[in-house]
């Protein structure tokens, strides 16, 4: 795999397992009814990740908790050398198969311009305006604080 | 990346498989068959296949004897998730496909005698379970002697006299073909 190609390959890993699901099924919806079929390799499970961190993003590796997590990994029925692979927090066994079946689909050949411009793309503008009507909300109640001196 | 999936029903599947285990060890030479729904890699049978993804995790070592292909290798550690380990020693599961080319016994690991049950457990995957020297095998489990003909070396045969006197120490091992398996703790013993 080249540089590039990982590169999109975590750009769209990350839309699909931010996306929110109602949206996604929507969209995955919208392809068509042709989709291949594929199979699982390993059925949506639900499990513990531990997140680690690291403070300043410098600092010593630490433990930050614990947070559930559900993954999955699709493997198309007519091309077995495409495995899709989904990981999303929380419980939904829904949303971790849609991730892992668009992942396989956009590394399919014919079916990646397709999922980039149906799903792919709405998602990410639907979280870029959410972020922002976020930040404008945020922004409206800001608190600037200032220090003063004190005088010698 | 080519793969075969793993269980189809993973909970039920594997609680099976584990009970099967379980009534092999303790009907020492008898057959069992498995019932699970399971399509590993070409090479690996039924059985094998079943009893590995039921017995390894993320925290049990294991060693596959080295000719062992990597399509196998890579479904064990995609569906187990075990750690692979490169002396038989250290492991806590062995997987050996051609019993032709078994390591002799002690080089696994026969625990200590204050941790006996951290010894190496032997899946030994072979063509069938019967058609070998016929054995008698008495023991804990069985009720007077029970005959197994379990198509194995003769030098399995020597290194089991001492894996069986060494008890509490020793290896435990199970031999699978197909769908079938058969369990020989190192309680087990042989003539």
């Amino acid at each position: 795999m080249t540089v590039q190609s990982q590169v999109d390959r975590q750009h769209w890993m990350a839309v699909l397992a931010k996306a929110v699901l109602p949206q996604l099924e929507q969209h995955y919806g919208h392809l068509g009814q042709q989709l291949p079929t594929y199979q699982f390799l390993r059925s949506p499970e639900i499990g513990l990740v531990m997140v680690r961190g690291r403070s300043g993003g410098t600092g010593q590796r630490f433990n930050l908790g614990e947070m559930t997590l559900t993954r999955c990994v699709a493997q198309l029925t007519d091309q077995s050398a495409i495995t899709g692979f989904g990981y999303v927090a929380g419980r939904s066994q829904r949303h971790a198969e849609l991730a892992a079946v668009c992942d396989a689909l956009l590394q399919h050949p014919d079916w990646t311009s397709k999922v980039q411009s149906e799903v792919i793309e709405p998602l990410e503008m639907f979280a870029q305006q959410r972020r922002e009507a976020e930040s404008s909300q945020v922004e409206a109640t800001r608190v600037n604080f200032f220090t003063m001196m004190r005088g010698e | 990346m080519i793969q075969e999936p793993g269980f189809t029903n993973p909970v039920q599947a594997a609680q099976q498989t584990f009970r099967a285990l379980l009534v092999a060890l303790a009907n020492p030479g008898k057959i069992e068959t498995l019932k699970v729904d399971i399509h590993p890699p070409e090479g690996l049978s039924r059985s094998c296949g079943a009893a590995c993804l039921t017995l390894l995790d993320l925290e049990t070592r294991l060693w596959l004897q080295p000719s062992i292909n990597q399509n196998i290798q890579d479904w064990l550690v995609f569906h187990a998730g075990c750690r692979l380990v490169s002396q038989p020693a250290l492991a806590d599961f062995a997987v050996i496909l051609d019993s032709q080319e078994l390591p002799s016994l002690d080089t696994f690991c026969w625990g200590t005698p204050e941790d006996p049950e951290t010894s190496t457990t032997v899946l030994i995957q072979l063509e069938r379970l019967t058609g070998g020297t016929v054995k008698q095998l008495r023991g804990p489990g069985i009720l007077e002697t029970r005959s197994l003909s379990v198509p194995m070396p003769n030098q399995f045969w020597a290194d089991w006299q001492l894996n069986h006197q060494s008890y509490p120490l020793g290896v435990d091992s199970y031999c699978f073909a197909e769908n079938h398996l058969v369990g020989l703790p190192r309680s087990v013993e042989v003539h």
